[in-house]
């Protein structure tokens, strides 16, 4: 972790300080943790409660970290666990699998006000929706967040071997869906 | 020069672990998942939204939130509608008084303004009952001549009057107003 970092955790951990700090951790992480968490629930108003819940979690938990990872990475592992934990939660109220959600999902998108993709684009999402959960979060942190391998591996208590076996496999998934 | 030696690196600079090995694999990875899976999702995001965010989750947690429109004072007391208040009661009183005192007798059955009791005259004005607006009080209020530092026992600390004023009025309506 760098100086910088360091001081922000200090100064969230200090009762005299932490809302200035949280501004601050909620101003430089919020569209990187907001759109990895779209990807995974799709519907903008689940994103921004799964974002607001995450955020929150941080701050609750921020005396627990013990900053043997990045700040960074801890945060975004603990948005990825809050929207699978949203997802298996929703689908359970269901009464359905998290699968068959994840494609019910998608479906909406067609008509949902802040989607604006084109057919490919939809098609992406429904290809996406196929993979099993694990593969997905690779592909879009490979894909779409450009992550390093290592990263990921802090990230999502993987090795990079088998992280990079999964985003491979997803990608021809994927690319086999698109062009039939 | 020997060819095996052609490509040798003598000039002190290195490459990572398996850089050449996994070269092909990378770059044909990147040719082919460009040409097929678009990079943009698609997805969009309300007008502002991001704008809005530590706000709200501020709110939430510190109960406090930062672009507050008003200002207060002071917490507990709003001392500038108490002195609106207290200085509209206390001109109707002397109004009041001076009609009676220089006018004709107009109470025929008897009626006198010093039955009237102190509380019903301050809920009549705290009702709004009373039509005047700020401009007539302002108006009287020259004319009487009251001191108002000797008739508010309100204590207002100069530092919080000064960070009200720069807080609700906008220089720049002050130089539009000039012009």
């Amino acid at each position: 972790m760098n100086v910088l970092e360091t001081s922000l955790i200090d100064d969230l951990k200090n009762p005299q300080t932490q809302e200035k700090a949280f501004r601050q951790l909620v101003s430089s992480y919020k569209e990187r943790l907001y759109w990895h968490i779209r990807r995974m629930v799709t519907s903008h108003d689940d994103a921004d409660d799964v974002l607001q819940n995450t955020f929150i979690k941080v701050f609750r938990s921020i005396h627990n970290f013990k900053g043997d990872s990045k700040l960074y990475s801890w945060m975004y592992r603990i948005a990825t666990n809050e929207s699978i934990t949203f997802i298996n939660q929703r689908a359970k109220k269901a009464g359905i699998s998290s699968e068959e959600l994840q494609e019910q999902l998608v479906n909406n998108l067609t008509a949902d006000v802040y989607f604006e993709g084109d057919e490919i684009q939809l098609k992406l999402q429904k290809a996406i929706a196929t993979l099993p959960q694990k593969q997905q979060i690779v592909f879009n942190m490979k894909y779409f967040d450009d992550l390093k391998y290592n990263e990921m591996s802090e990230i999502l208590d993987t090795s990079v071997g088998a992280l990079k076996a999964s985003y491979h496999h997803a990608v021809k998934k994927i690319e086999t869906f698109l062009t039939d | 020069m020997k060819n095996n030696e052609l490509h040798n690196n003598n000039t002190g600079f290195n490459t990572p672990k398996e850089y050449f090995n996994s070269f092909e694999d990378r770059l044909f990875e990147r040719m082919n998942t460009k040409s097929v899976i678009p990079k943009e999702t698609g997805f969009q995001t309300p007008d502002a939204y991001f704008d809005s965010l530590e706000d709200s989750l501020s709110k939430e947690l510190f109960g406090t939130e930062e672009t507050s429109k008003v200002i207060p004072l002071q917490r507990k007391r709003d001392y500038l509608k108490y002195i609106s208040f207290s200085a509209a009661a206390c001109i109707l009183l002397f109004v009041a008084i001076n009609l009676i005192n220089i006018g004709p007798d107009i109470n025929p059955d008897g009626l006198a303004f010093e039955k009237i009791e102190d509380s019903e005259i301050n809920e009549f004005i705290e009702n709004d009952l009373i039509a005047l607006n700020n401009y007539d009080l302002v108006d009287v209020y020259e004319e009487e001549n009251v001191d108002i530092t000797t008739t508010f026992e309100v204590d207002l600390d100069e530092t919080d009057t000064i960070d009200y004023i720069e807080n609700t009025i906008d220089p720049y309506d002050l130089l539009t107003e000039q012009q």
